[in-house]
């Protein structure tokens, strides 16, 4: 007979493998003790941001991304920017530039100031920065935001002509997300992994795996408002790891949080968006060309709802335009189709078209764009329409949406945002060329093309103010809600957020 | 005999990795375009155009499957899209991560495993194995993103023990190596028990038994060497189903920067040429660990290599 081991051995084992951890965790929490002291000594110059992604190489003229921006809005700076209230100011410019024609703008640059790696900021950089983006060869995200620029004509070394294909009067629109980038560095390689420029804040380490760390520039050529001295830019792709590290203290700010997940967060910072979530309808064929079910088809959706349920009550409802509350040529008189289910189900009996099929095409490439779309179908159905909901491949939704004519579905579910805060974002959806659009009116094209040229600012306003309210009247579209930006930040962190989502870290103090 | 087993095996791992290379280009290229897939939704078709042109999308398919397999050869998948930095470059800087995570991973794993499943199987129907039996059942049945967010709710929020997330730290290592081990060791645990009692039962445990020989000296002398293949080779399948799947899960949990983290960034980027890179170096790594345990059990074992 061999001896029986003890029975106990078993527990042993495991009391012996729970007390090395113990063990270990309890040596990692006196370290993690004395780092939280030293933490709250930094307090007062530290914050750590907590992005869903990382960021990609530091080139702001390429790609168009706002985790890139969480860097480069801090790094960078263009000839104008925008306030916070979304008003133009001239920032590397010395004023705003002057239309010295139709087709020529006239921008004076401001002196003396060096990008941080000692080139100087001047015409040339300026010109070189617009023209690298307005290359189609470089293939940049922002192309088709400088594409009305012809040439770019160095006056003097403070003094740039910019002259463009056709009266372009959104070109100092254009302007803020054009930033200058210094003309010999940007050829390096280095360019991409450790960026000069001549914002508020420097870069300091990070690039790649991060995280990334930002420093105060205690040369900052202008009025020095930024009081944090350094900014880590850490990537947690996890939702519920990103509110941890928020709880736990170890960040203070998380961008783009879910509705539902506001209230597990110790404090919460909101803005309007930028974002239009819209269901473009082909008035031209099919069941929505008769424009009584257009109609019907937006008195039918509850959009307060919307707003309440699957927001949350972070939305408004969207005032019958696809357009961002904040962007010039926003028509405020505009009110949305109110929910009314007799109504929709009376003019869809009117038309003819009560138990017909509807289509309605989504993707899951915008947040909540198959929830929104389900919501939507059943609101529909609620009225006696059938409908079939399709949430496709992406590239076979882009087909959908960029269809003309019969191809193009019935109902097509969108979210664009207004970039350029100005209505002529609008005309994708609603003038005959546009590229997301299936609406057709000569009178809103007129509109639209008279407005783009306009240079008075009360006269424009007014031919889109009236494009807005013909194509609401057409029911072209169905514009849901506008929603907002969603921020979990610590107790201590003071700002307000901006309507571009971009994170301006002089903007943010630590009480 | 070894040196022609080990050829025929890395010949079979060459397949593989070419098969898997074929159908990552058949789904990006024919199945998907890479082209408009990359492109932000607002972008012309004139960008569009000339980005396929770029991307060289606009060759026959044959050519481009060609050029493709060769630049693969040489581990040159091109320009991720999305991080502006070669590709390869990309995983290969991510690797060391994903390897100290797997590693640490498999050790807590290995560590818990092979005593319990030893202790349980030496004492079947005891209270011991009930136990071991029951909280490995536990361990395996725990979904690894739940048993993240629950580790890192009760050490890092709760009492402030351990980092929520991020890497270069040990501390930082802690939670995802115990979220990758604790299922792997409930399998493992099982595995291993299994594995001990089909031995214990056979016939030269009996006469080793029968010469008065110690349980104790048996276990190490005789059932661990002949247990050893069994378990290693589900260890070798435990160590590629951890390199080509679980850490994605882990590592997007802990924001912990491997390549299973690179991965999820690729697919929301859209960054096809990043995830060609991944699947393809993925691929290779698992044929040749694969490679490794086969050598390691060919060692272990000569009636592996003479059988074939």
């Amino acid at each position: 007979m061999s001896p029986r081991p003890r029975r106990s051995s078993a527990v042993a084992l495991v009391s012996v493998l729970v007390a090395a951890l113990a063990v270990l965790a309890g040596t990692t929490a006196a370290a993690s003790a004395r780092e939280t002291a030293t933490g709250a000594r930094a307090a007062t110059s530290q914050i750590t941001i907590a992005l869903p992604s990382a960021v990609p190489a530091f080139d702001p003229q390429k790609y168009d991304r706002i985790y890139l921006r969480a860097v480069t809005d801090n790094i960078y700076e263009s000839l104008l920017a925008r306030d916070s209230t979304g008003a133009l100011y001239p920032q590397l410019a010395a004023a705003m530039p002057k239309q010295l024609n139709p087709t020529t703008w006239q921008f004076k640059i401001r002196k003396g100031i060096k990008f941080t790696n000692g080139e100087p900021m001047n015409a040339r950089a300026a010109a070189y920065s617009i023209g690298r983006i307005a290359n189609p060869a470089f293939n940049s995200e922002l192309l088709s935001l400088v594409d009305s620029i012809k040439t770019l004509h160095v006056v003097n070394a403070y003094t740039l002509n910019v002259i463009t294909k056709t009266p372009d009067v959104l070109l100092p629109a254009r302007m803020p997300v054009i930033k200058v980038v210094p003309p010999n560095y940007s050829k390096t390689s280095a360019f991409l992994r450790k960026p000069q420029g001549t914002g508020p804040y420097l870069y300091v380490s990070g690039a790649g795996l991060g995280p990334i760390v930002l420093k105060r520039n205690p040369n900052y050529w202008g009025k020095q408002t930024a009081t944090i001295q350094t900014i880590r830019i850490r990537a947690i792709p996890d939702l519920s790891t990103r509110i941890s590290a928020l709880k736990a203290g170890e960040v203070n700010l998380v961008t783009v949080l879910p509705p539902d997940s506001a209230k597990s967060v110790p404090k919460v910072a909101t803005a309007v968006g930028f974002e239009n979530p819209t269901v473009v309808l082909n008035t031209g064929f099919g069941i929505t060309k008769d424009v009584r079910v257009r109609k019907a088809l937006n008195l039918a959706i509850d959009k307060n709802a919307i707003a309440k349920s699957l927001f949350a009550g972070f939305a408004a409802v969207s005032n019958c335009q696809p357009l961002s509350p904040s962007s010039f040529g926003y028509n405020a008189a505009l009110k949305p189709y109110s929910y009314d289910p007799n109504q929709a189900k009376s003019l869809l009996k009117a038309a003819g078209a009560d138990g017909k099929t509807v289509t309605l095409i989504s993707s899951d490439v915008f947040t909540n764009g198959p929830q929104l779309a389900q919501v939507i179908a059943s609101f529909w159905s609620a009225v006696g329409l059938k409908v079939n909901m399709q949430v496709p491949q992406f590239n076979d939704y882009l087909k959908d949406l960029f269809a003309k004519g019969a191809d193009h579905p019935d109902a097509v579910y969108v979210s664009t945002s207004s970039d350029l805060l100005d209505a002529s974002s609008a005309s994708r959806q609603l003038t005959s060329s546009g590229v997301q659009s299936a609406y057709s009116n000569p009178t809103v094209d007129k509109l639209f093309t008279q407005a783009e040229g306009t240079a008075d600012p009360t006269k424009r306003k007014a031919l889109y103010a009236s494009a807005l309210k013909t194509s609401c009247n057409d029911a072209a579209l169905i514009d849901l809600i506008t929603p907002k930006d969603i921020y979990g930040t610590s107790k201590n962190l003071q700002w307000t957020p901006r309507f571009d989502g971009s994170l301006l870290y002089a903007t943010m103090k630590l009480k | 005999m070894t040196t022609r087993y080990f050829v025929k095996r890395v010949l079979y791992g060459v397949v593989v990795v070419l098969g898997v290379a074929t159908v990552v280009f058949v789904a990006t290229h024919l199945l998907s375009d890479p082209a408009r897939k990359m492109l932000p939704i607002s972008a012309s078709h004139q960008q569009y155009v000339t980005f396929r042109h770029q991307l060289g999308l606009d060759r026959p398919l044959l050519t481009q499957f060609w050029s493709y397999l060769r630049d693969a050869s040489h581990l040159d998948f091109g320009t991720s899209i999305s991080l502006d930095t070669s590709a390869a470059h990309a995983v290969a800087s991510r690797l060391p991560h994903t390897f100290e995570l797997v590693g640490f991973g498999l050790a807590i794993a290995l560590l818990i495993a092979i005593p319990l499943g030893v202790i349980s199987a030496t004492r079947p129907g005891s209270a011991a194995d009930s136990a071991t039996v029951g909280t490995s059942l536990l361990g395996l049945s725990l979904p690894q993103f739940w048993l993240g967010a629950v580790l890192i709710l009760f050490f890092a929020v709760q009492l402030h023990w351990l980092p929520t997330s991020g890497a270069g730290t040990f501390k930082q290592l802690i939670m995802p190596g115990l979220t990758l081990a604790l299922p792997i060791a409930g399998r493992v645990t099982q595995m291993v028990r299994s594995t001990v009692i089909d031995e214990l039962n056979k016939q030269y445990v009996t006469a080793a038994r029968a010469k008065g020989l110690s349980l104790r000296y048996i276990l190490v002398h005789h059932v661990f060497r002949n247990a050893l293949v069994p378990v290693s080779s589900y260890v070798s399948l435990e160590t590629t189903k951890s390199l080509a799947g679980a850490t994605v899960v882990v590592e997007s949990v802990f924001a912990y920067p491997g390549v299973g983290y690179l991965a999820v960034q690729a697919s929301k980027a859209d960054d096809l040429i990043l995830m060609q890179a991944i699947a393809v170096i993925v691929a290779l790594i698992v044929v040749a660990t694969n490679l490794l345990f086969d050598l390691f059990h060919s060692v272990v074992d000569p009636r592996i290599r003479l059988a074939r």
